[in-house]
């Protein structure tokens, strides 16, 4: 057969667009190397003047030369005006002559005067008046190091008292000449601890710095388009370090993120590696769209919809359902390949997680779920360094259902057949019935622990990293590699494996000006599982065959030629294969124009592409057609997306008065191009040849879906700070995306974020002096989600790819609404932060409260509409609201042991506030007002029947089986009470331990949910049916055995339908350990090693619940979350 | 220069770039897409939106899943499978649990693409009268074959006719009389617009393929329709008008009926391509091992009378070597290659001596009954007709459809259900659900409306006893 290919056409579009983005590329670039050389001009000063300000005179400095100057406007307010006459003069010579009768002294490092006012209050003449009894001036050489003896790029060395100095070179090296013996050097470095060091005569100075120990208040928190510092935030933004993450043994980064930040919940659903997680920022919002953060990694966005086909779907990772949500928010059977399995954890620097209006408004309408912001690893100034980090571990399912044995099975089989009142069947009176469990077909003496054989393996786990980095002053690199192997838990080798590398080039021009950096990662992922997670096959019965025969082969356990069961390790010899190549990259380029205005750039560029098989030999299939052609089948499909992103920005930053004001303007461009072709191809003569499609007999396009989605934006920020005293920062975005009709495709968003410092009032300052900081803030605003499917507005047909009369048919592809707009969410915060004992105790507490109106929502229909949805704006409101605190302290430190701590807390409420005509909607047996969305109505069981041994429900039915909706009078909220985190870390001498423990409370659907009525054919159930009614008066919660009657099991349908079927799913997991040891620097030194770091990590030692199935988690019969122990060494070279 | 000036420029450039950020985001529909508007601009695409429906019918394998659920239902299949939902089925043990049971979600979507096509082609000046005329009538044609078997496996079902989803999607169950006048209606315009002959893709070039309805496939399911609606004198009526049209000949050798294009052939669906076989009916039901899905059943085998050539030539044996034993199977269609030579077979000439035959012995013409009911026993190997009174000759011809018609579009389901004989054929002791190893609930003549139906649409009921 033929496939019509559409790729030529494809590609001139692609190459249209590509070439508007170059366009504007070239524009943008051209513009920003043209400033750059318009300012490398002259350095010489001509000027006159008679009493000008100092001021002044730097303002000309600046204009003539390009220097700018650093220095407190006190100090130069009160130096007294001059009079200068300059001709060809050096800046040196200029600043010499306007300060030197000024207590003023100045430093030039680069192309960066800093003018301070001096120590000694001297006149600044008799500074250079020579001592005639002091010793003749000396030359001094030295070098400057860290604590690790790395040589530290620019460290100031300064003659103190003078304004004599220079900065280190690469290598850490200075020279000083004319320097007095008895002088005193002040040595300092961003990011270190200044120090002084005595000359005393000596001709050669080498000294250490210590790393500053920066508050928590002083780091940096991104927010996408701007910075601030977590004093200065009136946003709310928590940030996790690379470091954290590092620790963990995970191949997808979410996982490492659980239990870390408030408000942000990370559900696993499958223990399998590559599997998607659940991720919610303070929430669910939307109803029925997507409730994903926004991604973004150094400033591209990064989609967070899997790439799996949800045509062939991805074996034991499942299928992608697009938004799945059965109530417990997890899609059954996964949801098909993370998207951030194809990133690779080593390579995160930080992850900042952005919640409140303050922070997403300026995201627009991609930021109602909250942003994630992933920065890579750059290159740092230093000399040349090595890190090798080696991990091997091992992973074991560690929880069990405990389920019946054979004899037990049996049993419970025999007593379904009496209690059908029925007896049980031989094989010889009936050999068509197919229950082979009881009638002697199997050997019923056999027994088999389902769950050893089939998820009882040890999955490995191998990562390596290795990263060169290091950079002078100007220019800075990073080139890191990556491979790392996890296997799983099931029978045969299968396993995830990914190969990486990760590039950062920064550069910055000599007068510091301008800034480029470019950042780029390749990740090469190679997912091989087996066709279906056997988790599920765990329920077979306890008799069921030997899943090998005697000759090794798959045993089928053959009768009159036919196979008596579906053998588990069919889904093992059918095999889904994907691999996935993702490059993401950034172009950044800054220059400064003036002082305090900056104009920037950054492009991105995003491409992953997914190619998958799932191969179907015929000997997953039961005999006799392990033969047959049409049984051997592979299905492909190649999915390619890329996003191209362009945002021109504008930073202005001035003094107004006690202020200072930051202003940023900009705007955005991007484009998302989704393509993706599924393919089903079988009817192979052998199965040798499946992996050849050229071999079927038969081909087949399944699907063929070719998405353009393009948003553009403008966005600004004004930020304003009194005296680090009062914050106000206004943000404001209009956006406009593709997945909207005419006229309704742009919006507007904005929020205002306020924070008060109220410690720095003299009042707290006085009275309350144990309070190190104090700040008061809020925030409201408006954000937007997008997350729909493309062309929903479109009412359009598609073509089917087989032909009816030599024609290809044209069939209509959905219900159209051309009308539909944003969903809207309207966030409000308000939080207290205090720091407590000079910061050593930092603790936070916020109340959100978001409300997503203007529901766009995936309104099921009645099938009789021709569709079962369409989309459309819903006036119903959801409303997050919660409590979140967070502590961080530090319990104790001293030289050799520190012990540290923080908490984390979340109380979400989730409700739905408002839906008109609730009742009349086809929601209405779903949802209840005031209840939250994620829980469901339900019927309301009353016990089992003592006389009948059934279950009982309250329902209007006379035959006592509930029915939907008129019995739904019960509800259950499916939701966390609680959740958070709580990690220790400690240090003493070399050693490191840090220890998280993740807790959740919440109410979970329970095993019922996934077990056939007790008693049936070839279901095996939990230890705990044992507790069944047996005989009339006996009061039992679990409903009498059966082999299948349609009473008994509508009955046993409706118990998993109501409360019965659901119970507390709380948990406290160990979720991380890691211990780690710094052999001895002499014994590095011997090994010519840097640094070197043994360690042992753990991920989910353990887990303490009451929840009855494998783990409250994952739910289910899916594959928990395995326990991963792993051993490592980290050396720098 | 001066760089305020310049940083103006670009600042400005930032704000130009705006106004084509209106026009960045308006995109056009995406290339695997048409849009609804120019659907109907042209025959081509017209025509292409009417015949994927046929696509569709046989890519969800409509004809195998009636004849394969109603087999089951009935007493013309035995299950191999343990799966739940089939065994449910065969123990005549519907219920709600099972999710959504039959045609019910496909039907009503064929019945959409219906009403917008008679709605697409309302008042279109670019589509000419003979096209539209074509594609209305089939329209129509395919609006009534699905309602028609909306109600006889649901009962009361809602009765949409148009394209809103704002008025369809909270419809009511409308009662079977008014729907059925609804099939009469289309069926009656459809019979009046379609062609005499088949068409091809030009919609009015004439062709040997009788993959597309025409005039006659309108009057054959008139004919079954006013049979069921006991409207006898119409059935007959219509029946005649078929049988008397020359093009439809019964084909002497059994092994030709099913082929592509038969001569009894009134409509047809072919396999959309590209194909490794040739109808889904062959593919799943022709053994080439011991049945794990389905095989004939005991009851059925036992119905043939002997001599019978349809037991030889529509029922093919698999014979399992140790043990011994033999498995049969639907053998209609016998061809599971990739050369197509049958096509699916909807509605034969057969059907429409039977429906004569039963039309004509309700109203007392038993000789002219007997003639019809005769031919097709003839045509069978099979002796004349020993009935002779009205009563003998009703059963004579309910035992023969489901001689003739075995296993094709559920015709023996219904035929037990619209004869009342139901409850004594599966109900009584040692009759077909006990045997099947289920318990009779006559409340099972009537599938149960899929409760996500019932969830969404706050006016549906379901029907009784589930």
């Amino acid at each position: 057969m033929k496939i019509t290919d559409r790729r030529p056409h494809a590609q001139m579009r692609g190459l249209a667009q590509n070439w508007l983005a170059m366009k504007l590329t070239i524009v943008l670039l051209t513009a920003a190397v043209f400033q750059v050389n318009a300012r490398i001009v002259a350095q010489k000063i001509n000027y006159s003047a008679k009493n000008v300000s100092l001021e002044k005179l730097f303002a000309v400095i600046k204009q003539q030369t390009g220097y700018v100057f650093i220095y407190r406007s006190q100090d130069i307010a009160a130096a007294k005006p001059i009079t200068v006459e300059l001709k060809d003069a050096s800046v040196e010579t200029a600043l010499h002559e306007s300060l030197k009768n000024q207590a003023l002294s100045f430093m030039i490092q680069g192309n960066t005067v800093s003018i301070s006012k001096m120590d000694n209050h001297l006149p600044a003449n008799e500074t250079v008046i020579p001592n005639e009894n002091a010793p003749p001036p000396i030359d001094i050489s030295g070098k400057i190091t860290d604590k690790d003896g790395n040589p530290l790029n620019g460290a100031s060395v300064k003659v103190k008292g003078t304004n004599k100095g220079t900065t280190t070179a690469a290598d850490g090296v200075f020279v000083l000449k004319g320097v007095e013996g008895n002088a005193t050097l002040e040595i300092s470095f961003i990011g270190y601890e200044t120090t002084n060091v005595a000359v005393n005569n000596k001709t050669s100075i080498i000294a250490s710095l210590n790393a500053a120990i920066q508050s928590l208040q002083d780091v940096v928190v991104s927010k996408g388009y701007y910075t601030t510092t977590q004093r200065l935030n009136t946003g709310d933004v928590s940030t996790v370090k690379g470091a954290d993450i590092q620790k963990q043994p995970v191949t997808d980064f979410i996982l490492a993120l659980e239990g870390r930040v408030a408000g942000l919940y990370i559900q696993q659903a499958s223990g399998t590696p590559g599997a998607y997680s659940n991720i919610t920022i303070r929430g669910q919002n939307s109803i029925a769209n997507g409730n994903d953060p926004l991604y973004i990694i150094d400033g591209v966005p990064f989609s967070s919809v899997s790439l799996t086909s949800t045509n062939i779907g991805g074996g034991a990772i499942g299928r992608p359902s697009g938004i799945t949500s059965n109530g417990t928010g997890v899609a059954s059977g996964g949801a098909g390949m993370s998207p951030f399995n194809s990133l690779n954890p080593s390579d995160i620097e930080s992850i900042d997680i952005l919640k409140d209006a303050d922070a997403t408004a300026i995201y627009g309408s991609r930021g109602a779920n909250g942003v994630i912001l992933i920065t890579t690893k750059k290159g740092k100034v230093g000399k040349t360094q090595g890190n090798l980090n080696i991990e091997q571990g091992w992973g074991k399912v560690t929880r069990e259902l405990n389920l019946l044995n054979t004899q037990q099975y049996l049993a419970m089989r025999r007593e379904a057949y009496k209690n059908d009142g029925l007896t049980v069947p031989s094989f010889t009176t009936t050999p068509t019935n197919t229950i082979y469990d009881i009638n002697g077909v199997w050997d019923s003496t056999r027994y088999t622990n389902w769950e050893k054989t089939l998820i009882g393996n040890t999955a490995q786990f191998t990562n390596i990293h290795g990263e060169v980095s290091g950079g002078t002053a100007n220019t800075q690199f990073l080139i890191g590699g990556g491979y790392s192997n996890q296997g799983t838990v099931f029978p045969g080798s299968y396993s995830d494996q990914k190969i990486s590398t990760h590039f950062n080039l920064t550069h910055a021009s000599d007068d510091g000006r301008f800034h480029v950096q470019f950042t780029a990662s390749y990740v090469y992922d190679n997912s091989n599982l087996p066709q279906s997670d056997l988790t599920s096959n765990i329920t077979l019965a306890p008799d069921a065959p030997a899943i090998y025969d005697a000759n090794g082969k798959i045993n089928w356990q053959i009768l009159n030629g036919k196979a008596t069961w579906a053998n588990p390790l069919a889904g093992t010899v059918a095999q889904a294969k994907a691999i996935t190549n993702n490059l993401t990259s950034n172009l950044g380029a800054s220059y400064r124009v003036l002082d305090g205005l900056e104009v920037k750039s950054s492009f991105g560029y995003t491409h992953t592409q997914m190619n998958q098989n799932i191969l179907v030999p015929a000997t997953a299939s039961a005999p006799p057609n392990d033969f047959n052609p049409a049984n051997r089948s592979n299905n492909f499909a190649t999915t390619d997306f890329q996003t191209w992103i362009i945002e021109p920005q504008v930073n202005y930053q001035k003094k107004i008065s006690k202020g200072q004001l930051n202003v940023t303007f900009g705007a955005t461009l991007q484009q998302n191009t989704k393509k993706s072709i599924a393919e089903r191809t079988s009817g192979y003569a052998s199965d040798a040849l499946i992996s050849n499609p050229l071999a079927a007999s038969t081909i087949q396009l399944s699907s063929n879906a070719d998405v353009l989605y393009r948003y553009s934006a403008l966005f600004g920020r004004i930020g304003y700070n009194w005296m680090e005293k009062y914050l106000i920062n206004i943000t404001a975005r209009r956006d406009g995306s593709s997945r909207f009709g005419p006229g309704k495709q742009f919006g507007n968003f904005g929020a205002v974020g306020a924070g008060w410092i109220f410690s720095k009032e003299s009042f707290f300052q006085n009275n309350l002096s144990f309070l190190s900081f104090g700040k008061l803030k809020g925030s409201y605003g408006s954000s937007g989600n997008d997350q729909i499917p493309d062309y929903q507005y479109l009412s359009s047909y598609s073509s089917l790819s087989s032909t009816y009369q030599g024609i290809t048919g044209l069939y209509p592809a959905q219900l159209a609404n051309p009308y539909f707009g944003w969903e809207l969410v309207k966030k409000i915060e308000g939080s207290l932060e205090l720091g407590l004992l000079k910061d050593r105790i930092l603790i936070s507490a916020n109340y959100y409260r978001d409300r997503t109106g203007n529901q766009l929502v995936g309104y099921p229909l009645s099938a009789i509409t021709g569709f079962p949805s369409i989309q459309f704006n819903l006036p119903a409101v959801v409303q997050n609201s919660g409590w979140e605190f967070s502590i961080n302290a530090v319990n104790i430190r001293n030289k050799n042991f520190t012990w540290m701590s923080s908490v984390n807390l979340t109380l979400p409420a989730n409700k739905l506030i408002a839906y008109p005509n609730l009742a009349l909607s086809s929601y209405s047996s779903a949802y209840i007002i005031g209840q939250p969305i994620s829980g469901r109505r339900s019927y309301q069981y009353t016990g089992v029947d003592p006389q009948k041994g059934v279950y009982t429900f309250a329902t209007k039915n006379s035959n006592g089986i509930p029915s939907s909706p008129q019995d739904l009078v019960s509800f259950l909220p499916f939701t966390q009470k609680f959740y958070g985190g709580l990690q220790n870390s400690f240090t003493y001498k070399g050693f490191q331990l840090d220890i998280l423990v993740q807790f959740t409370k919440q109410l979970t659907r329970n095993y019922l949910n996934n077990f056939a009525l007790p008693g049936a054919f070839n279901t095996n159930q939990p230890v705990s049916v044992l507790g069944r009614w047996q005989n009339p008066g006996d009061n039992s919660s679990i409903q009498k055995f059966s082999t299948g009657t349609s009473q008994n099991s509508a009955l046993y349908n409706a118990g998993k339908s109501s409360n019965l079927g659901v119970s507390d799913g709380s948990f406290i997991r160990l979720k991380n350990l890691s211990l780690s040891y710094h052999i001895p620097d002499g014994l590095q030194k011997r090994l010519h090693l840097h640094g070197a770091r043994i360690y042992l990590q753990a991920q989910n030692l353990f887990t303490i619940t009451n929840y009855l199935g494998l783990d409250p988690e994952t739910g289910g019969l899916n594959l928990p979350p395995l326990r991963m122990i792993t051993a490592g060494v980290q050396l720098a070279l | 220069m001066n760089p305020l000036f310049k940083s103006c420029i670009l600042a400005l450039f930032i704000f130009l770039l705006f106004p084509g950020c209106q026009k960045f985001v308006q995109i056009g529909p995406p290339n695997t897409q048409l849009v609804t508007s120019n659907v109907f601009t042209s025959s081509p695409t017209a025509t292409a939106a009417q015949t994927v429906i046929y696509t569709n019918m046989s890519n969800n394998l409509e004809s195998y899943l009636l004849s394969l659920d109603n087999g089951l239902l009935a007493d013309e299949l035995t299950n191999y499978t343990t799966d739940n939902f089939q065994t449910a089925i065969y123990h005549d043990a519907l219920n709600v649990g099972l999710g959504g049971i039959g045609p019910w979600t496909n039907a009503y979507n064929y019945i959409y693409q219906s009403n917008a096509i008679i709605a697409g082609l309302r008042n279109n000046n670019f589509i000419p009268a003979k096209v539209s005329n074509q594609l209305s009538g089939e329209s129509k044609f395919v609006r009534a074959f699905w309602y028609f078997y909306l109600i006889n496996l649901y009962g009361d079902v809602p009765l949409i006719t148009g394209t809103d989803y704002t008025v369809n999607s909270t419809a009511p169950r409308m009662p079977k009389a008014q729907v059925y006048q609804q099939v009469i209606a289309d069926l009656t315009d459809a019979e009046g617009l379609l062609n005499n002959n088949y068409v091809d893709i030009s919609d009015t070039t004439i062709t040997s393929e009788r993959v597309r309805p025409n005039k006659s496939a309108a009057a054959a399911m008139l004919a079954r329709t006013y049979l069921y609606l006991k409207k006898y004198d119409s059935a007959e009526a219509k029946a005649t008008e078929v049988i008397n049209n020359n093009i439809y000949v019964l084909n002497s050798n059994l092994d030709n009926v099913f082929l592509k294009n038969s001569s009894e052939a009134i409509w047809q669906l072919m396999i959309p391509l590209p194909t490794s076989f040739n109808t889904w009916d062959g593919f799943l039901y022709i053994l080439t091992s011991a049945p794990n899905n389905v095989a004939i059943s005991p009851d059925l085998m036992s119905n043939f009378e002997a001599g019978d050539n349809r037991k030889s030539h529509w029922i093919g044996t698999y014979n399992t070597t140790n043990p011994q034993t033999s498995y049969y199977f639907v053998n209609k269609y016998k061809n599971i290659s990739s050369t197509v030579t049958e096509y699916n077979m909807v509605l034969r000439l057969a059907e429409q001596y039977l429906i004569r035959a039963e039309a004509r012995a309700q109203q007392g013409n038993l000789s002219g009954a007997i003639s019809d009911l005769n031919i097709i026993r003839n045509r069978a190997g099979l002796a004349n007709t020993s009935a002779s009174t009205q009563s003998a000759l009703l059963i004579a011809i309910l035992h023969e459809r489901q001689s003739e018609l075995f296993v094709e579009w559920g015709h023996r389901w219904f035929d037990l259900i619209r004869t009342g004989t139901i409850n004594s054929v599966m109900g009584s002791p040692g009759n077909a659900c006990q045997s099947k190893g289920g318990i009779w609930n006559p409340n099972s003549q009537l599938y149960p409306i899929p409760q996500a139906e019932i969830n969404v649409n706050p006016n549906l009921t379901q029907n009784p006893g589930y």
